[in-house]
């Protein structure tokens, strides 16, 4: 049996599987069930920590679909000032043994850059993920969605910090290529494809929308094969690491993303449905890789773009 | 915790609700009333989330859990299909149960339907510690009064009220003339909590609610199961009822 290396490297971001959680969707700060360590994981991921206050959406926040289910969470947040001034990275995040990554949020380019400029003297953290799926205060719309926010957003993150920069996109655009470009082109070192796809539930007993927000995100199984497609796309689009997003319930979910192209992947919805189902998902890209004599995740990454 | 656990029994107690014994000794060892458990009991993504369970019973010594249940969707009707002998996915105990202590001498539970499934356990507990307690159950007929018995084996004072045009917790208002209670312990609906809220404010006893909301998680990572609640400086904010819930004082509820 040959020895297999998971390890993934990621600008300064070094993983020792290419495994973490999707934001939002598996809290360390105080809602892990304790089940496995977190050294066990490729990096730890925060809720995101918006640039404002905020509350949050009304009830109700969740609603299941066919497999997969909606959120409009809405990004409740203290605040990235009361964030930094609470010390949570040093109190909370610090020795857990897995490189940590916060995702940031904002409603403006410049509150990306304060965002990133107020982590960029932390030592607790390895990489910052932008949130590129909260809606600009201005126009309303995702701020990956349009191309002049997205190229703004990257580009004024990127001032504000020397950290690894990842540009996590939504994937309600028409070409996912020329999204990607662009963060790469701004100074983004790794993209996330990506978020969840805008739809809604309607209540035929109330006739209105179910969802508080009226209309929120998909995410889980449902999405798997949209999302795998873009981050094929991605892939051929850019040069930096590409990380898989969408719909994996378990290792060979993660395994295809990697064949078209991602570097890593994260893990979202299944959390919720299996709150065992990262370590199942590591064990089983181990379990391939022995399987097909890959000695790193580099020698099957991209492979399917080989036909 | 998240355990396979193995189905006991599983029975319809009256057409369109079901009662559900799962062996679970590590969660019967530590669940609280009022707590609850997040379940799967099926293969594959549909339906997808993990469904909650209020706890009905918990057999330390036995090592079970019991589950009340009205079939109301597509995972109730699953779970309601389920052999005894089948496994299930099992994760909690989970969530702020009922606070109760021994202290206390004498305590009202309230709910209606099988929405005061949690009663039957904090009853059974407060009895355990030499609790004097009150039961008032509501439901739509007297078939839908599940516990009735239990209360009654128990030892509790049980009123079961089926008449739409009366309202339960008028039987707890006529005790509260007579008898002082410690507290009282309230779910299964909105309007059983207003009432509580109401008498709270005339006799001065704490008063508990237990909450029910869509989950996805259970355990407080996902943020979706948030109800407004006031906090101690008085402003509103949301709150999780899985992980600060699903039990929080009835004055905090907006």
């Amino acid at each position: 049996m040959i020895k297999t290396d998971t390890s993934v490297v990621i600008g300064n971001l070094h993983m020792k599987n290419p495994v973490m959680p999707a934001s939002g969707t598996y809290d360390y700060n105080e809602n892990n069930p304790g089940l496995f360590s977190m050294s066990d994981l490729g990096a730890i991921m925060l809720k995101t920590v918006h640039h404002d206050i905020r509350p949050g959406n009304k009830s109700p926040r969740i609603a299941e679909t066919s497999a997969g289910m909606l959120n409009a969470v809405g990004i409740p947040s203290i605040g990235i000032h009361a964030f930094i001034e609470g010390k949570y990275l040093e109190k909370k995040y610090r020795s857990l043994g897995a490189p940590v990554i916060v995702s940031v949020s904002g409603g403006t380019p410049e509150a990306l850059r304060t965002c990133c400029e107020m982590l960029d003297d932390s030592e607790d953290i390895a990489a910052i993920e932008l949130n590129l799926s909260c809606p600009n205060v201005g126009t309303g719309l995702q701020l990956s969605s349009d191309k002049k926010l997205l190229h703004d957003c990257v580009t004024e993150a990127r001032k504000g910090t020397r950290h690894t920069l990842i540009a996590k996109h939504s994937p309600n655009v028409t070409n996912i290529a020329k999204m990607v470009k662009i963060s790469e082109d701004a100074g983004a070192d790794a993209v996330t494809v990506a978020n969840t796809y805008m739809g809604m539930v309607i209540d035929i007993k109330a006739k209105k929308p179910f969802l508080g927000n009226k209309q929120g995100g998909l995410s889980g199984p449902a999405i798997k094969p949209l999302t795998l497609y873009k981050v094929f796309q991605a892939y051929e689009a850019v040069s930096i690491p590409v990380i898989g997003c969408g719909g994996i319930m378990c290792a060979e979910d993660a395994i295809e993303y990697i064949l078209a192209g991602a570097s890593a992947v994260q893990v979202g919805a299944a959390n919720f449905v299996d709150p065992m189902v990262m370590p199942k998902v590591i064990r089983g890209i181990e379990a391939y890789m022995e399987k097909n004599q890959f000695p790193d995740i580099a020698s099957f990454r991209g492979l399917a773009h080989q036909m | 915790m998240y355990i396979t656990a193995k189905t006991l029994e599983n029975r319809i107690i009256s057409p369109g609700f079901g009662r559900f014994l799962l062996s679970a000794p590590q969660i019967a060892e530590q669940a609280g009333p009022g707590q609850f458990v997040m379940m799967k009991f099926w293969q594959g993504t549909v339906p997808f989330l993990m469904r909650p369970f209020s706890l009905n019973t918990v057999d330390p010594a036995a090592g079970t859990l019991s589950i009340l249940y009205k079939i109301v969707g597509t995972g109730t009707q699953i779970l309601a299909d389920l052999p005894a002998g089948s496994e299930v996915e099992v994760l909690g105990p989970l969530g702020t149960g009922f606070p109760l202590s021994e202290k206390m001498q004498r305590i009202a539970v309230i709910g209606r339907g099988v929405g005061a499934a949690p009663m039957r356990l904090l009853a059974e507990r407060a009895r355990h510690f030499g609790i004097d307690v009150h039961a008032y159950i509501s439901a739509d007929q007297d078939a839908h009064l599940f516990d009735k018995d239990a209360y009654l084996e128990a030892g509790c004072a049980f009123t079961g009220c089926t008449d739409p045009d009366v309202n339960v917790t008028s039987f707890f208002a006529d005790d509260l003339t007579r008898m002082k209670f410690d507290a009282a312990y309230v779910c299964g609906s909105r309007r059983l909590m207003r009432d509580v809220s109401a008498l709270m404010d005339q006799y001065g006893f704490e008063g508990y609610v237990s909450l029910e909301a869509h989950m996805a998680c259970g355990i407080g990572a996902c943020k979706g199961c948030t109800v407004p609640v006031r906090t101690a400086d008085g402003t509103e904010a949301y709150a999780r009822v899985c992980k600060d819930g699903p039990v929080f004082p009835v004055k905090r509820i907006v």
